[in-house]
């Protein structure tokens, strides 16, 4: 046993990962305990702040949780069916047409969200889109494309071309083959895909913000900011709601990381 | 393709509308259009603002990219190891990425806020003089770089991990009979094996250091005074709350070339570097 190595990798992970558990253990402490005493363990452990919470802004909770969680499904379902299917598309065109797209998908993934953002106001705004559920939902799905595309192909990259092939001999359309032979061989690539952009979509704050409108719409992340901006919180509630916002994308990590690091190779390895 | 249709009218149209926009003087109160030729980049070159904000994005990327990328290597050298705890630690170490960035920005503040955490501390060490970490521009601009590569270290240590897991036992093993010194070892071994996640991290870096907003308005709003905001932030200020649409979409486009030229740069050098190692 390397104890000399477990001590300082125990020690330097705690410090790197110490404000998590700042957030988690002072959720449930009393106002006064996570002044005094912010860094220990509670005296008490409270739910008072997570009760606080539904009492005081529970509509904004609720209504945040659920646009949240259409959102992350709806944008998972369409970015899957829709970059898995252009990888599959990509994989009969010529070589050249092909380092075209991807250098357009490419622009697409390095792409900072802000510097597009007015023009797809107004172009939202053209299609009576602005303001609306459905046009956040093709942004998203738009802007997570490139990426699902890239972990796709990479995936698609190690199924043999024979064996496509082969199906087309058997008379196989293409779509036929898309569905019964590559798709279910390409279930880690939807693991990866699913877990990887759900986070995304789930943490964006930016976009929401200012695609939903300034008044109207709000997601989790949007939904905090209102919660700091309106209601004067207290720390406790702030980590409360954190808390739970966070938990979400933490259990999914947890029972599918493999697929996340996978995921995070294939689609910025090239 | 429907999925090229998507993504042509809702990203690559907004790249070009991007280009149109910064000759013209709209608004979005009145749905005003006025070409007015190349004034919103002359108007650009006397802003202040405008260099203040590439200023302190220029500056929290090289941060990033340098403190991320050295960090992340030693953790991982750190925890890669076949033992239980190292396992563990490896899952934990990743949470900080998954997080929202704006649920970072406010992690950070209540630490580093007149009365949080970090001055209690160091009150407990009896250091007398409070520190305004979020208040003070000498050390906002440090505090917000800690806070970016906080969630930054936890991507490049585990995609170096990823990395570290290639390299053959066997060349390993000969390393070792070779009696090779743990610095040798890790330049002749490690760090050609770490090649390609070099170039993966240090594009991740690039790319949310660009994009920074959501950590700098949960942390510090972009002040005190101007002195934390980031480019981002001032194109929505002025698109969004001053209503310069035209001149915001200048600045985009400015950052656009800025960020496209770095970010494709470094992954065609880092990208041959790998093939020559």
């Amino acid at each position: 046993m390397p104890y000399k190595r477990i001590i300082i990798a125990v020690v330097l992970s705690s410090i790197f990962l110490f404000p998590l558990y700042m957030i988690i253990i002072n959720s449930f402490k009393f106002e006064q305990e996570i002044l005094n005493n912010p860094a220990g363990l509670p005296d008490i452990i409270t739910l008072s702040n997570y009760i606080n919470i539904f009492s005081n802004s529970g509509e904004l909770l609720t209504k945040s949780f659920i646009n949240s969680i259409l959102f992350t499904s709806f944008s998972i379902i369409i970015v899957l069916q829709l970059s898995s299917m252009l990888a599959f598309a990509i994989h009969f065109l010529k070589y050249r047409t092909q380092n075209i797209i991807f250098i357009f998908l490419l622009l697409g993934l390095i792409l900072p969200t802000p510097i597009i953002l007015i023009p797809v106001f107004t172009i939202l705004k053209f299609l009576n889109l602005n303001n609306t559920f459905i046009g956040l939902l093709l942004f998203f799905s738009a802007y997570y494309i490139p990426f699902g595309t890239l972990v796709f192909r990479g995936f698609m990259k190690n199924i043999p071309k024979e064996t496509i092939e082969a199906s087309f001999v058997d008379g196989a359309s293409f779509l036929v083959c898309y569905f019964k032979i590559v798709l279910p061989l390409l279930k880690p690539a939807a693991a990866s895909v699913i877990i990887i952009t759900g986070t995304w979509v789930w943490n964006d704050f930016i976009n929401p913000l200012i695609l939903l409108g300034p008044s109207k719409g709000t997601t989790v992340t949007v939904g905090l900011y209102r919660m700091v901006g309106q209601y004067s919180v207290n720390f406790g509630e702030l980590f409360a709601f954190m808390v739970l916002i966070s938990l979400p994308v933490i259990i999914a990590y947890l029972f599918l990381q493999k697929y996340f690091i996978e995921g995070l190779m294939a689609g910025s390895g090239k | 393709m429907p999925a090229l249709i998507l993504f042509g009218i809702l990203i690559m149209l907004p790249i070009a509308l991007t280009l149109i926009y910064s000759f013209f003087k709209i608004s979005f109160l009145t749905n005003d259009f006025h070409f007015i030729g190349t004034k919103n980049f002359y108007k650009l070159l006397h802003k202040k603002d405008f260099y203040n904000s590439l200023q302190i994005v220029l500056f929290l990327t090289f941060i990033a990219v340098i403190a991320s990328n050295i960090i992340g290597i030693i953790f991982a050298k750190l925890l890669n190891h076949e033992n239980k705890i190292f396992i563990i630690l490896r899952v934990l170490i990743f949470t900080p990425f998954i997080l929202s960035p704006i649920v970072v920005g406010y992690t950070f503040s209540s630490i580093l806020t007149d009365n949080g955490i970090l001055n209690q501390f160091l009150n407990y060490f009896s250091i007398e003089h409070n520190i305004s970490w979020l208040g003070d521009p000498k050390y906002a601009l440090i505090s917000i770089s800690i806070a970016l590569c906080w969630q930054l270290i936890a991507f490049c240590t585990v995609i170096y991990l990823a990395c570290l897991k290639n390299i053959p036992t066997e060349l390993e093993d000969a390393v070792k009979i070779d009696g090779a010194s743990g610095l040798k070892k890790f330049i002749y071994l490690d760090w050609p094996f770490l090649a390609p996640a070099l170039t993966i991290n240090t594009v991740v870096i690039l790319i949310s250091s660009f994009k920074l907003y959501d950590r700098v308005l949960a942390l510090t709003g972009g002040g005190p005074g101007r002195s934390t905001e980031t480019i981002s932030m001032l194109i929505i200020r002025t698109a969004f709350n001053e209503n310069r649409v035209g001149f915001a979409s200048s600045m985009s486009l400015i950052l656009l070339i800025i960020s496209g030229v770095t970010t494709f740069a470094a992954l065609i050098y880092l990208g041959r570097r790998e093939i020559s190692i």
